[in-house]
């Protein structure tokens, strides 16, 4: 039950992304949240949109969760919530994470890192030590990602019993990967975009 | 904003120290692992050499793939397997029957599990249903881990699990394992549990996304996950059958996923499953295709499997002296070998099949089990080949051994023999 909630409630969020005019108008944002929750949710045939998705991608992570609470509060509040370069350090963790931890996972070799995830104290050390270096470094987001799945894992609210899943989802890590592709190409557009300054020219040593 | 600070990563730190706690102390530790449960010596049995074979299903659904039985506490056999008009349709679902203690012949079978029903049971979307296990836990329920998919082939397949706290008469929700961690995909089962001497169940599986490798999931007696053990990794092992030696040793046989060369793989654990050796390649021949195995109380092994490099024309019992490294053959069930390459049309292959039909025991009407075998096995009635594939061995309290295997994708046969009958085979093997 609480894993099926967990579930409408983000997809609920990454839907809710794509709809337009939700920006200073947190009422309407959480009435477009509610109802794309409900619409999700009606039963259809034996199952519904939700099951679905759920039964195509599996659950999603706690880290999800705050992430996409995280933009989709940004969004309505235009910002304020991310601190600088947070976004950047999400996605480029999210990715590393990922491109690592997927293939060996998936039997790329004899190391097996999702058995970290099935009780032993190790992987649960370090998801906090991070979170501790980004609570030093004032990235406030990536703190709720990696401290709330700890407590979610402890009490096993999800339906899996691997931390894990409650860190990082496959959906996440490609989602960060485009987000970087996307940043770096707004970068590099920017940079190109810059007016000349008087005086200097472009490629002089 | 010093304070905050520190309050905040003081929060952190009691937070992550909560969480990893149990990983910590051993006692509390999920992780810890157990030794097997050895197989219980079986009773002496009878003297008489005895043999005996059924069909378990009805003529009903056409195409049957991938039983799998287990004794009931009172003495019953249980067998599940799926069916339906062709592998990975829709329709499919997963079937059940049991066959009194004394009896020869397999009562009515009934759906177990559906599409529909597991989409209910779940909360989510599930299209297609695959290979179920049957086994009776501990704590004394039957169980039925079955492989389910939403959306693709069986390389994007997951596991449910099916309880009966009494033996099959009533049975509880599908609950879903979470048992991968790229979107729960690509989890398969098809051997026979082994059972810890904490009441942890250790299920055999085998994942078939982007690498084929054996993996051995750990569930609690209630059901839940506790662990995955992995096996081997890359692309050459599947359907692992473990055979418990004693509570820090066994062996796992697998089927070869390389055809290169087409040679079963061992693999072995010296510390209750916690560790496995790199796979072996066995001299037992292995067509890409599932063996089931069990261990005697000799310590020898003996196995049901296809012994051919090249399709599934033949299934044999084979014995092993040495842990699995060495197979010598001592019985054919089916041997159909001699027609290897030879895709005969419906005039040559209606007698043979006919002259097979008499050794089946009781079951359909004959005529259904011709009729379902001729649709299954000719393509535009011109080219027929047969097939005996997916062998599950047990070994039943009284001694008796009992095997089901799908009989030319049409039925699931079983055949029953005592340990009289293996040992007259196992001495004529000895004297050659």
């Amino acid at each position: 039950m609480i894993a099926t909630v967990f579930d409408t409630l983000v997809w609920a969020l990454a839907f809710s992304l794509c709809v337009p005019g939700l920006g200073g108008r947190p009422a309407r944002a959480v009435a477009v949240l509610l109802g794309i929750a409900l619409a999700i949710s009606i039963p259809l045939a034996d199952s519904s949109l939700m099951g679905a998705l759920r039964g195509l991608f599996a659950g999603l992570s706690v880290a999800s969760l705050v992430v996409l609470t995280a933009l989709f509060v940004a969004r309505v509040q235009r910002g304020g919530v991310f601190a600088g370069g947070e976004r950047v350090s999400i996605a480029v963790l999210a990715t590393v994470v990922g491109v690592l931890f997927y293939p060996l996972a998936l039997g790329l070799g004899p190391v097996d890192p999702y058995a970290w995830g099935y009780g032993g104290a190790t992987l649960a050390l370090i998801a906090g030590g991070v979170g501790l270096l980004a609570w030093m470094a004032g990235l406030r987001v990536l703190v709720l990602c990696l401290v709330l799945a700890l407590p979610a894992w402890r009490m096993q609210l999800l339906a899996s019993p691997n931390l894990w899943d409650y860190l990082i989802d496959p959906l996440l890590a490609i989602g960060a990967l485009i987000a970087l592709i996307v940043m770096a190409l707004k970068s590099a557009r920017r940079v190109s975009s810059r007016p000349e300054q008087p005086g200097v020219k472009r490629g002089a040593a | 904003m010093n304070f905050t600070r520190w309050l905040g990563g003081g929060l952190i730190v009691l937070v992550t120290a909560w969480a990893a706690w149990p990983g910590m102390n051993p006692s509390l530790s999920p992780t810890l692992t157990p030794g097997f449960v050895p197989p219980a010596p079986s009773s002496a049995g009878v003297a008489t050499p005895r043999f005996s074979s059924a069909i378990v299903n009805a003529a009903e659904p056409l195409r049957v793939h991938a039983a799998s039985i287990t004794e009931l506490p009172d003495g019953r056999l249980f067998s599940t397997w799926f069916g339906g008009e062709r592998e990975g349709g829709t329709e499919v679902q997963v079937y059940a029957a049991f066959r009194d203690a004394d009896a020869l012949a397999w009562g009515p079978q009934q759906a177990i599990a559906s599409p529909a029903q597991s989409t209910r049971d779940l909360g989510l979307l599930v299209r297609k249903m695959g290979n179920p296990v049957a086994f009776v836990t501990p704590r004394g329920e039957l169980w039925v881990i079955y492989v389910s998919v939403t959306m693709g082939g069986w390389a994007t397949s997951h596991l449910n699990l099916l309880r009966s706290p009494d033996l099959g008469r009533s049975w509880l929700p599908a609950t879903r394992l979470v048992s991968s961690p790229f979107i729960n995909l690509s989890t398969l089962v098809k051997g026979a549990p082994v059972f810890y001497d904490n009441g942890e169940i250790g299920v055999p599986v085998y994942h078939e996304l982007a690498g084929k490798f054996a993996e051995l999931l750990v569930l609690s007696d209630a059901g839940e996950v506790r662990r995955k053990i992995r096996m081997d990794h890359g692309h050459r092992t599947l359907q692992p059958v473990v055979l418990v030696q004693d509570a820090q040793r066994a062996v796992a046989l697998m089927r070869d996923a390389t055809e290169d060369p087409p040679r079963a793989w061992r693999s072995e654990t010296r510390d209750g499953g916690r560790s496995w050796s790199a796979p072996q390649s066995t001299d037992l021949p292995n067509p890409n295709s599932a063996l089931a195995a069990v261990r005697l109380d000799d310590g020898r092994l003996i196995a049901v499997a296809n012994d051919t490099e090249h399709d599934r024309l033949r299934l044999s019992l084979l014995v092993s002296t040495d842990e699995g490294l060495h197979w010598r053959v001592i019985h054919r069930f089916e041997d159909k070998q001699a027609l290897f390459g030879q895709n005969l049309d419906i005039d040559r292959f209606r007698p043979v099949l006919a002259g097979d039909l008499d050794a089946l025991g009781p079951g359909p009407a004959r005529d259904a089990i011709a009729a379902n075998a001729e649709r299954n096995l000719c393509r535009s009635g011109d080219s027929c080949s047969w097939q005996y594939d997916y062998p599950h061995l047990i070994r039943a309290g009284n001694g008796d051994f009992h095997l089901v295997y799908t009989w030319n994708r049409s039925f699931v046969r079983h055949l029953s023999f005592n340990h009289a009958w293996l040992d007259a085979r196992l001495r004529l093997e000895e004297r050659l």
